[in-house]
């Protein structure tokens, strides 16, 4: 598996803008056990909280809606933008 | 507790004992049972359209950075425009200064860890176009096993008075709303059902 692929072998290509920015999110959720915001964030958005609903638009959405929430204490806890879901550093994660 | 004639702190006896209103209730409840800790839980997420989050810090005197409020919650009710996109950052900033001040000591016991409960009388310091309100707050401190941290805020609204209220008691009006039973142990056991009803959302 190189750095650019997932676990099932898929790379950042295969994804869409939209997919990946969903999974950046659920990803840092994930990591700082902080699921429950993306539930907070989907129910406020869609009156649910099953992510596995939406379509890769509303996944976009409700991680736009997310962003701050989830990354703003995750930085005070010392975490660092660096990597997407693959392992690569996208710059734009920088100024987050 | 606190040095502010609108912000009455409330006993916790209140809420124990039902008096201020099911979600409240809900919200305490876990806070005490879970020892803070908050997990995914679709009890609290049915609640989480009447929340506001904030971070566990702030500057002296003032609010924390609020990081989420719910579509049902009064900040969004009354200051709709303060989370949209485009809107100036940071959303507090919408709330007057005088009524941050009034109300920050509160966010400081909880971001100590101890539970804040109160109620408030806003009169004019929500600015203009923002009604004089009775208002019953609940701030609990919740993080997570991997130490995510956000301090919770349930605002209940309790009542809207005349908005022809002064600051000033002797310049009220005579067709002022406000009554002797605002307090919500009162309203609770005189109307159990009604104490709520204005609720957002």
């Amino acid at each position: 598996m190189t750095s650019g692929e997932n676990a099932a072998g898929m790379s950042e290509e295969d994804y869409t803008k939209e997919q990946l920015e969903f999974l950046e999110i659920f990803e840092i959720a994930a990591r700082y056990d902080c699921l429950f915001l993306l539930d907070f964030h989907c129910f406020d958005l869609f009156d649910h909280d099953q992510t596995s609903l939406l379509s890769d638009g509303e996944r976009a959405q409700l991680a736009a809606a997310a962003r701050y929430d989830i990354y703003a204490e995750a930085m005070q806890k010392g975490f660092l933008p660096k990597s997407s879901p693959f392992g690569g550093v996208r710059e734009q994660q920088r100024v987050c | 507790m606190s040095n502010n004639a609108f912000v009455e702190p409330l006993p916790f006896s209140l809420i124990e004992n039902g008096l201020a209103g099911d979600k409240t209730e809900f919200l305490f409840r876990t806070w005490r049972d879970n020892k803070g800790i908050i997990v995914q839980d679709s009890r609290m997420t049915r609640l989480s359209p009447y929340l506001l989050m904030t971070l566990p810090s702030a500057d002296p005197g003032d609010v924390p950075p609020l990081t989420f409020a719910g579509k049902h919650s009064t900040f969004r009710r009354f200051f709709p425009q303060a989370m949209e996109p485009e809107a100036p950052r940071p959303p507090t900033s919408f709330l007057p200064s005088v009524y941050r001040k009034g109300v920050a000591d509160g966010y400081r016991i909880a971001m100590e860890g101890e539970p804040w409960f109160d109620i408030q009388r806003t009169g004019d310091r929500l600015g203009e176009g923002v009604p004089d309100m009775t208002l019953q707050r609940l701030l609990v401190k919740f993080r997570t096993s991997a130490g995510f941290t956000r301090i919770f805020c349930l605002m209940t609204l309790l009542e809207v008075h005349s908005r022809s209220y002064r600051s000033d008691r002797t310049r009220r009006l005579p067709n002022s709303q406000q009554k002797s039973d605002w307090h919500p142990a009162y309203q609770a056991r005189v109307q159990p059902s009604s104490m709520h009803g204005n609720e957002p959302g």
